[in-house]
């Protein structure tokens, strides 16, 4: 998605002035700024740009419940990147790391102007419409706008040799369609990351007649309770990155390497078994944290590193119904390059990801088909 | 006598939301533990020190809209003409480090 021209990004449609109830209340009750002059500077003086930033002071005037809310919404305080660390080891009370998480981390914090008003500051920023309001979220340019490389293109069919996700190519399905819940947008409700969300959304709420005797050969009580939908139906690899260092240059700007990303495939062992997530196998995607991630800051930045694995369970966004991996039993039997296998994994990560690591003899043998 | 019924009955009102919105809990006590509000501007600060989760403003506090809030006219003006902004706009320096690579 290129960005907006400047101009573009803070022109305001008049479409806004005459029909938005959100004008009436006039620029500067929320943002601030110097009514009486028509020097750009002067008029600009104490004005705050994202006002959405601090939900009380200017969404909070009506949405009373939502701005208290918003206080604990996963994707303003960035629960899911604050816990992980945690996990690591990350000592938030400690300046440090503190400074390395604020320098490098937060710039994917979104409050309720990045979703409801203007582009997330990751597309460049800029008025989503000339400042009209959008009650659901752009499915492109607000949800895809930051989820983007491991959602909205894997949904829209961007990597080559892929295709998209049947819910899109087929349906023109958004993203609130599935991700339903308000509440869980709005406040602190879904547990400290998406996966612990009780309310996130799960295949069976449509495809209720899944089940054992559906008809499919392979929806037998085996596959349907220990392979996640995924495993089976995601159409082909998605996107894995790698080695991400951050740290400080030599003039003082704030940097970030990563290694290339790659395309990959892998199944491998359930991280986070629960009873929301009862599969023995799952989807497995590399994410770039490594240990020397804040290495820049101090040594061992990440004591326990190792509690959570490098390659994480992952629900990619490229559903279809025959997939490379389940057209024959042996698409997926025996395939072993298809299983996270310890020679996919650096050494340096592989007691993290000991938990999900499949050993080749617990990878499916082939089986003669055809036959029964 | 109806006057005084009213009033008194408005003020039992108010004393009971009040009561209400006192009882909800703030925000920060539902808070993950060791979660860090790190507001956008701070982001663009090196070495920025972060900001601690600060309770909820309580209703109480919450400000009315302002009737008379001063005219936004000269905003107006600028911001929806098109040539205007075209000469006028322009975007922050943003200086980057050469030292990053990759997709972030």
């Amino acid at each position: 998605m290129p960005p907006l021209e400047v101009w573009q990004k803070v022109l305001i449609k008049d479409k806004f002035l005459e029909k938005d109830i959100h004008a009436e209340v006039g620029c500067i009750a929320c943002h601030g700024g110097q009514p009486d002059t028509n020097d750009k500077d002067a008029a600009h003086e104490g004005m705050v740009k994202k006002v959405g930033a601090v939900p009380q002071a200017a969404c909070g005037q009506c949405h009373v419940d939502y701005a208290q809310a918003a206080q604990t919404n996963i994707h303003r305080l960035q629960t899911g990147y604050i816990d992980q660390l945690h996990q690591r080891g990350g000592d938030f009370s400690d300046p440090t790391f503190v400074t390395a998480y604020t320098n490098h981390c937060t710039s994917c914090h979104a409050d309720c102007s990045d979703c409801h008003v203007s582009r997330p500051t990751a597309l460049g920023g800029g008025l989503l419409s000339g400042h009209l309001f959008k009650k659901t979220a752009s499915i492109w340019l607000t949800c895809g706008g930051c989820h983007s490389a491991r959602i909205a293109d894997d949904y829209k069919g961007n990597h080559e040799g892929i295709p998209p996700d049947i819910h899109w190519e087929k349906e023109g399905m958004l993203c609130s369609q599935c991700h339903t819940d308000d509440a869980a947008y709005h406040n602190g409700s879904h547990g400290s990351t998406r996966y612990d969300d009780p309310t996130a959304p799960t295949c069976t709420q449509c495809h209720e007649d899944v089940a054992a005797g559906d008809g499919i050969e392979q929806h037998d009580p085996t596959h349907l309770d220990k392979l996640a939908c995924q495993t089976c139906h995601a159409a082909g690899e998605y996107k894995s990155c790698f080695g991400c260092h951050a740290g400080i240059d030599d003039k003082g700007l704030k940097y970030f390497t990563t290694e290339p990303s790659q395309m990959t495939f892998k199944i491998g062992r359930n991280p986070v078994k629960s009873e929301r997530h009862p599969w023995d196998w799952v989807l497995l995607r590399h994410v770039p944290t490594n240990p020397e991630l804040f290495a820049y800051y101090g040594d061992n930045l990440l004591p326990d590193f190792d509690n959570l694995p490098t390659w994480k369970f992952t629900t990619p966004h490229n559903m279809r119904r025959i997939t490379p991996q389940n057209q024959t039993c042996n698409s997926c039997h025996g395939q072993e390059d298809l299983f996270l296998t310890e020679k996919d994994v650096a050494p340096e990560e592989r007691a993290a990801n000991a938990p999900v690591i499949v050993a080749p003899e617990d990878i499916p043998q082939p089986v003669e088909e055809g036959g029964s | 006598m109806k006057k005084t019924l009213f009033l008194w009955l408005l003020a039992a009102a108010a004393i009971l939301t009040l009561v209400v919105l006192l009882m909800r809990p703030p925000a920060w006590a539902t808070a993950p533990p060791g979660a860090v509000y790190l507001g956008p501007d701070m982001a663009a600060q090196p070495h920025a020190a972060p900001a601690q989760i600060t309770a909820g403003a309580p209703a109480a506090m919450q400000v009315e809209l302002q009737a008379n809030t001063p005219s936004s006219d000269n905003c107006i003006t600028c911001h929806t003409d098109k040539k205007k902004l075209k000469k006028l706009a322009k975007e922050p320096e943003e200086v980057k480090s050469e030292a990053s690579s990759g997709e972030g």
